[in-house]
């Protein structure tokens, strides 16, 4: 692919350039829109500065915030530990069983949040799986642990379609080499297999966190919100929103953005590693 | 180390290999010939241990293999585009084998600079796979294999991603390296002038079947069959009748010519001469002289090469320092030398 590109003539690569430049720009144009609009709206009246000042001291507020952080990161790491064998088996291995799993994980990406809040509530409180996690001391309805327990099954389903993905574009022959070479089927992966697409896992993370701290619908459903116990951000914005506090609501927003982008910062520091080869074959 | 496979069976898909009966005698440098989809590929993961036989069983020494993990067959494999690891450096690439092997950090240490020393690649060491040429990559990877000091190593087209100028030299390195060290290797090509650098032995394997095994001159000049004949480029088979003309010499008309050779034959047969073997005939020759005309001329810069129209083509190399003195649409006559003249089957 790099040939072909470096090969066409200037005048056809630049025309490329600019058609999916003009494409990129419109949706840049909205997304950036999107965060300035927010950010004129609060700062821009005395209201909007006096609501945000006081959403983010509100201990209410700042309660959430850490509950969201902790919830979204502890169940992106274990939507994460799930994904990665799940989308590596539904990958890797054939049949009518792996056939109908891997259509069950979709199901959370298609059924409406909301519902599958819904869905979850039922199968805890009227079949043996609530009791029985009871029974053992797992309490999820209504308390925090559901939160990270409708995070989770969210999330887990977006990071095994991404690593299922990325694990078919991966030649299995890797793997098959290392075996040769004396790795044990769990050497091969953890020493081959698994560090060959770390810079998709990290980009899997950060997708599944920020699914996980956007959802409120099913938290809603199955965890409700109370004040200072479950309520978490996105459902804190939308309370907000409901008795019309609208810069409020945005401030809590923005604060959504900021820690996204400083999450986004950090995992990316911390894992994404590209070498100088994979940049410049990247750059067509 | 000898490796023999008895009455050894895959299946890869619809795709069935073998039985299949081998020996490569310890030491040897074999090469497997064959052309693409001849089930070249799954003898190597049979042998490796990636894929399961279905039946028979690989000896290594006299020690069945046939149920061993790949980890705990020592086989060195050197795969065609040969994978190397991208996510780890050339040193990490070489030092996985050696630590899989259970050596510890100091061993490990001394084999991998050994085997960087060996194949003259310790400048990339720190190198990431994907700033390396194919040369490199292929060093790298010959590197990798041999580390674990294989029992067996098994090259799947080695040389095959390399520019021409490149591949002569990689296999005069291979053939020196296996002496060196004297590894039992095969060698996976549909080369000839590649197995004919580096091979002690060669065996065609066909449509899962191994058709021929010998040294790479009795391939060329005794192929058993037609496949055989056709895959090492003897481009003159001809069918005819045989009829015995005494004990000692028969003759066989083909296509309203008639040629003698040596042995008692009759009835039909399928015969071959190598296009280097036939020559234009002189005025004094008179023996296994054919009639023809001259249809195509192709300079293949160290010969030329001559196609003819007999009733039936008939193909020959002239060295090009010769002038061939005749030109297209000329008439010429040609001997088939009965000493070259090969019966298959």
């Amino acid at each position: 692919m790099k040939h072909t590109t470096s090969n066409m003539p200037r005048q056809s690569r630049s025309l490329l350039n600019i058609g999916f430049g003009i494409v990129l720009g419109i949706y840049v144009f909205f997304v950036g829109g999107i965060i300035v609009a927010d950010l004129l709206l609060v700062s821009g009246t005395e209201l909007g500065r006096r609501q945000f000042l006081e959403s983010i001291r509100h201990p209410d507020v700042l309660h959430a915030v850490w509950l969201s952080v902790w919830t979204s990161s502890l169940a992106a790491a274990i939507a994460l530990g799930i994904a990665i064998p799940a989308g590596y088996l539904l990958s890797r291995r054939r049949g009518p069983g792996i056939r109908l799993m891997d259509a069950l994980v979709d199901v959370p990406i298609i059924l409406p949040p909301l519902l599958f809040g819904i869905s979850l509530l039922v199968l805890f409180q009227r079949s043996f799986v609530g009791p029985a996690l009871l029974a053992i001391g797992l309490k999820f309805v209504h308390e925090p642990a559901g939160i990270v327990l409708v995070q989770v099954l969210i999330a887990a389903a977006y990071g095994t379609r991404m690593l299922k993905g990325t694990f078919d574009g991966l030649d299995p022959r890797l793997a098959a080499v290392a075996r040769t070479l004396g790795c044990t089927p769990g050497g091969a992966f953890f020493h081959v297999t698994l560090p060959t697409v770390r810079n998709h896992v990290v980009a899997a993370f950060v997708i599944i966190w920020a699914r996980a701290l956007a959802l409120y619908g099913p938290i809603i459903a199955f965890v409700g919100s109370t004040t200072g116990y479950t309520e978490v951000m996105p459902v804190r914005m939308y309370l907000e929103m409901s008795i019309g506090r609208l810069e409020a609501a945005l401030a809590i927003a923005l604060m959504m953005m900021a820690l996204a982008a400083v999450v986004l910062v950090i995992v990316k520091w911390a894992g994404g590693r590209q070498t100088d080869e994979t940049v410049r074959m990247t750059q067509i | 180390m000898e490796l023999v496979i008895e009455q050894l069976e895959a299946v890869a898909g619809g795709f069935r290999l073998g039985p299949l009966d081998l020996t490569a005698p310890s030491g040897s440098y074999g090469v497997l010939l064959g052309p693409p989809g001849s089930g070249k590929s799954v003898l190597v993961e049979t042998l490796c241990g990636l894929r399961h036989t279905a039946a028979g069983r690989i000896l290594m020494d006299g020690q069945d293999i046939t149920g061993l993990d790949p980890r705990e067959r020592r086989v060195g494999y050197v795969p065609q585009d040969y994978l190397l690891f991208p996510a780890r450096t050339v040193g990490n690439n070489i030092l996985l084998g050696l630590k899989a092997h259970g050596l510890n950090a100091t061993d490990a240490k001394r084999d991998m600079e050994w085997v960087l020393n060996l194949l003259d690649i310790g400048h990339l060491i720190d190198r990431w796979p994907a700033t390396l040429s194919g040369g490199e990559q292929q060093r790298v990877a010959l590197a990798r294999a041999l580390a674990i000091k294989p029992r067996l190593l098994l090259l799947d087209e080695p040389v095959s991603a390399l520019d021409e100028g490149l591949r002569e030299r990689v296999c005069r390195d291979l053939r020196r390296l296996q002496r060196e060290l004297e590894i039992t290797t095969l060698h996976i090509s549909h080369n000839q002038e590649e197995a004919l650098a580096v091979s002690d032995w060669a065996t065609v394997l066909d449509q899962g079947q191994l058709r021929q095994t010998g040294t790479m001159g009795e391939l060329l000049r005794r192929p058993i069959d037609e496949m055989v004949a056709r895959f090492f480029r003897a481009e003159n088979v001809f069918s005819g009748v045989s009829e015995p003309l005494n004990d000692r010499e028969s003759s066989i008309d083909f296509n309203g010519h008639r040629v003698v050779l040596g042995g008692s034959l009759k009835g039909p047969v399928k015969f071959m001469v190598r296009p280097e073997h036939i020559r234009l005939a002189n005025e004094d020759d008179a023996e296994n002289v054919i009639p023809a005309r001259l249809v195509d001329i192709g300079d293949r810069g160290l010969y030329q090469r001559l196609e003819l129209d007999a009733g039936v083509p008939i193909v020959l190399f002239v060295p090009s320092q010769r002038p061939v003195g005749v030109t297209v649409g000329q008439n010429v006559r040609v001997i088939l030398p009965r000493e070259f003249i090969h019966v298959l089957g």
